[in-house]
C-alpha cells in the first residue's frame, strides 16, 4: 500500500456549527444566520437535483461545510462500496468541504445496508481492515478524514485495543483526524461502566479536528442498568455540557458541531444550542491549541506491530 | 393502426393557437389540480438511533405471531370501494392470510 | 474467513432473524445474563430506521392505513427487502409491488397505485434539473415541419394512470384532515397524472386519458402528429392547442427537435 502525500487537511472554523436539516433551509437562507459552519450526510445529497442540491449549494457559498458520512461502513470485514465511495468523492469534489468524517462503525454486509451505526470488535485485525479502509478512502477522496469514536450498546469478548488505543493506533497507521463525540463519549462509557472524564483526560486531543454534541435518551438494560440510547433527540445534557469543557480545556477552541436528527426543534432552539457552544469556545480562546509532535504519520507499510 | 394522418395545417394552427394564447392555457383537466407544495422533504439518512428505539425493545415481541390483528385506522375508512364495502380490513390472521 | 468476518455474519443473520440468539462474541453481562434488550437496540434501531424512511416516502399509505399498521406492515416489507444502498432516497421502490401481493391490504386494491404515485414524486423531487424551452420554439418551424416535431421532456417528467381515483385520494390527503368528500368517491373512477419538477416543487397534475395518452406518446419519443393522434382515438374532443400550451407552460419540454423520417 502506498501513501498518498498532499491530502487535503481538514480546516473548519473553530467555531460551533450545526447539522443543517432541510426543515432549516429556508430560515437559513433568509436570516443568514451568525453560524461558524454546517455539516450534512452526503447520503441525503446523492439525488441528481432538486431541492437538496438548491439549498446546499446557496448555504455552501456562505458557510464552511463538512460532510459526514454514515454509509461507507468501514469498520466492516469488506472494503467499503466502489460505488458509494465514488459518490462521496463526487461529493467532495462538487462541495469541496472543509472536512470529511465517518464513523468507527459498519453497517454493511453481503445481506445489504442495515441503515444503523453497527459495533466491531476492537481487535489487531479490525484495526488493520479499518486503517486499510481509510487509507483507501483518503487516497480516492485526496482528502484526510476523521474518524468518529461511537455509541455502542453491547461489547465483544474479544477486545485486543481499548478504544482509545484502537482510534491512536488508526490515527498513527493513516495519518486521519478523529471526530471526537463527547455525547458518544457520555453515552458508551455509561452503558460499559467507564469514567467518561478519564476518557476524556486520555483521549488524543491533538487528533481532533472536530468535536461532536447532542442528545441521548435514558433506558435500561436487561439487569436494569442504565443504557443510553445516542438518539439525537434532545438537548445535550449538562454533564455533556461538562466533558465538553474539560475537552475544550484540554483541545483548545475547535469546531464544535450540535447534532438533532430527530424531533427536530426551531431553527432557534437549535441556534441556541450552538450558541451555547459558542460561548465555551470563546471562554478558552485564548489558549493556544495543543499540537503534538507525537502523531507521526508513518503510513501503513511502516506501522510499528 | 391506420388512422388518417391530422393534416399539417390543423397542427401548425395548433401551434399558432397555443403560440397566441400561451399563457392561459393549462393541459385539459390540470387546470384545477396543479399544485405546487413548497416544502422540503426531510433528510432520511441519519447518525442517531432511530426515534423509538430504546423504549420499542417489547416491540419485537408486540410484532410477532398475532400481527395482523392490527386494523387498518387510517384514513381508509372514510373510502367505499365498488359495490359499497368500506375500505377498512377484518383482522387479518398473519398465518392464515385471507 | 477471517474471524471478524465470521462474527460480522453472525451479528448480521441475528439483525434480519429475529428468532435467533444473541450471537455468541458479544460479551453476556454479569452472571452470564445473555444482552437481549441491548442488542435489540440495534435490531430495533435497523427495523425502525427504514420504516421511518418508507413512512416519509409513502405519507399518504401512512395515513391511509394508520401509523400502526403502517409501521407493522413497512416492517415486514424492509425485513424482506433490506437496502441494496446506503442512500435512502433511493429505498422502496418495490414498496407498491409489494402492496399489490400483500394478503393483509387487499381490500384497499387502490393503496399500490397510491404508493407508486408516491415514489414518483419521491424521485422527481430528486431528480436531475433541466432547463426548459417556451413554447415560442415552435414559432421557427415551417407548417410542413410541425407534425414531425418530437420533444425532449424534463428529466423528472413520470407518468401514472391507475383504475382508481388515486389522484384525488392523494390530494385529499395534503391538509391536515382529508374532507368527506372521499366518503362519496367513487372507486370505479379511473385516473391518471403528470408528475414533474420543473424547479424546487413537485407538481402533481391530474390528466385527462387523453392527455395521458398525448404524453406517454411524446415520451416515448413520438412525433407531434403521432402522439396527438393517439390522443384522440382515446379522447375524441382532445384540445390540441390547450394541451400543447400547458406541457409547455408547466416546464416539461427541454427540447424540441424535428424528426426528419419522412
Amino acid at each position: 500500500m502506498k501513501k498518498t502525500p498532499n491530502l487535503k487537511e481538514t480546516n473548519l472554523p473553530a467555531r460551533a456549527g450545526v447539522g443543517l436539516k432541510a426543515e432549516h433551509y429556508q430560515d437559513i437562507c433568509e436570516t443568514s444566520p451568525g453560524i461558524g459552519w454546517f455539516e450534512v450526510h452526503p447520503e441525503n445529497y446523492m439525488g441528481a437535483g432538486g431541492a437538496p442540491h438548491h439549498y446546499l449549494t446557496k448555504i455552501r457559498e456562505n458557510y464552511p461545510l463538512s460532510l459526514h458520512g454514515v454509509g461507507l461502513s468501514i469498520g466492516g470485514s469488506e472494503p467499503p462500496s466502489k460505488e458509494h465511495l465514488a459518490r462521496v468523492k463526487g461529493l467532495v469534489g462538487r462541495y469541496q468541504p472543509e472536512s470529511f468524517s465517518e464513523h468507527l462503525a459498519w453497517s454493511s454486509h453481503e445481506a445489504g445496508f442495515f441503515n444503523d451505526l453497527l459495533p466491531l470488535p476492537l481487535t489487531e485485525e479490525t484495526c488493520q481492515t479499518v486503517s486499510e479502509h481509510i487509507d483507501h478512502i483518503q487516497t480516492t477522496i485526496g482528502q484526510k478524514m476523521l474518524l468518529e469514536n461511537p455509541s455502542t450498546y453491547v461489547a465483544f469478548d474479544r477486545q485486543d485495543f481499548t478504544e482509545i488505543e484502537f482510534l491512536k493506533e488508526v490515527v498513527k497507521r493513516t495519518g486521519c483526524g478523529l471526530l471526537l463525540d463527547v455525547n458518544n463519549v457520555f453515552v458508551s462509557c455509561t452503558n460499559h461502566e467507564h469514567d467518561p472524564q478519564d476518557y476524556i483526560k486520555n483521549f488524543p486531543m491533538e487528533a481532533v479536528g472536530e468535536i461532536h454534541l447532542g442528545g441521548h435518551a435514558p433506558d435500561e438494560d436487561d439487569l436494569g442498568n442504565p443504557l443510553l440510547i445516542d438518539a439525537h433527540d434532545r438537548e445535550v445534557i449538562d454533564d455533556v455540557w461538562d466533558l465538553y469543557d474539560q475537552a475544550i480545556s484540554q483541545k483548545g477552541p475547535v469546531a464544535t458541531l450540535i447534532e438533532w436528527d430527530n424531533d427536530v426543534p426551531t431553527w432557534e432552539v437549535l441556534f441556541s444550542e450552538a450558541k451555547r457552544a459558542e460561548a465555551v469556545l470563546e471562554k478558552y480562546k485564548n489558549q493556544t491549541t495543543k499540537t503534538s509532535s507525537e502523531t507521526k504519520y508513518l503510513g501503513l507499510k511502516e506501522r510499528v506491530a | 393502426m391506420s388512422k388518417s394522418t391530422i393534416s399539417a395545417a390543423i397542427l401548425a394552427g395548433a401551434v399558432a393557437t397555443a403560440l397566441t394564447g400561451a399563457a392561459d392555457i393549462k393541459p385539459a383537466g390540470a387546470a384545477d389540480n396543479e399544485k405546487c407544495y413548497g416544502i422540503s422533504l426531510k433528510g432520511k439518512n441519519d447518525c442517531a438511533a432511530g426515534k423509538g428505539t430504546s423504549c420499542a425493545g417489547t416491540s419485537t415481541i408486540d410484532y410477532q405471531g398475532n400481527a395482523w390483528t392490527y386494523v387498518p385506522k387510517g384514513t381508509c375508512e372514510k373510502m367505499e370501494l365498488p359495490g359499497g364495502r368500506k375500505g377498512s380490513l377484518k383482522a387479518l390472521d398473519r398465518d392464515n392470510p385471507a | 474467513m477471517s474471524e471478524w468476518s465470521k462474527l460480522q455474519s453472525s451479528v448480521s443473520n441475528a439483525l434480519e432473524d429475529l428468532n435467533l440468539e444473541v450471537p455468541s462474541g458479544i460479551k453476556r453481562l454479569k452472571n452470564g445474563v445473555v444482552p437481549k434488550k441491548r442488542f435489540s437496540v440495534y435490531r430495533n434501531n435497523v427495523t425502525l430506521s427504514l420504516i421511518s424512511v418508507l413512512a416519509s416516502t409513502y405519507p399518504v399509505v401512512e395515513e391511509i392505513v394508520g401509523d400502526e399498521f403502517f409501521a407493522t406492515m413497512a416492517r415486514e416489507f424492509a425485513l424482506s427487502h433490506l437496502p441494496q444502498s446506503p442512500v435512502m432516497i433511493n429505498y422502496g421502490e418495490e414498496f407498491p409491488d409489494f402492496l399489490k401481493t400483500f394478503a393483509p391490504v387487499k381490500e384497499l386494491p387502490y393503496l399500490s397505485d397510491v404508493a407508486r404515485l408516491e415514489w414518483h414524486r419521491n424521485t422527481a423531487y430528486h431528480g436531475a434539473n433541466a432547463s426548459p424551452v417556451t413554447i415560442e420554439a415552435l414559432g421557427e418551424y415551417k407548417e410542413e415541419d410541425v407534425p414531425n416535431l418530437s420533444f425532449e421532456l424534463h428529466p423528472t417528467f413520470a407518468l401514472i394512470k391507475s383504475d382508481y381515483p388515486i389522484v384525488t385520494i392523494w390530494q385529499a390527503h395534503q391538509q391536515d384532515n382529508p374532507p368527506e368528500f372521499l366518503k362519496g368517491l367513487t372507486m370505479e373512477q379511473g385516473e391518471a397524472a403528470l408528475i414533474i419538477r420543473p424547479e424546487l416543487d413537485v407538481l402533481i397534475n391530474q390528466v385527462s386519458i387523453g392527455t395521458y395518452e398525448f404524453l406517454q406518446s411524446l415520451n416515448k419519443g413520438l412525433s407531434f402528429s403521432l402522439s396527438v393522434e393517439q390522443a384522440i382515438a382515446i379522447e375524441p374532443s382532445f384540445d390540441i392547442p390547450a394541451n400543447l400550451a400547458g406541457l409547455f407552460n408547466l416546464g416539461a419540454v427541454t427540447g424540441v427537435n424535428l424528426t426528419t423520417t419522412s
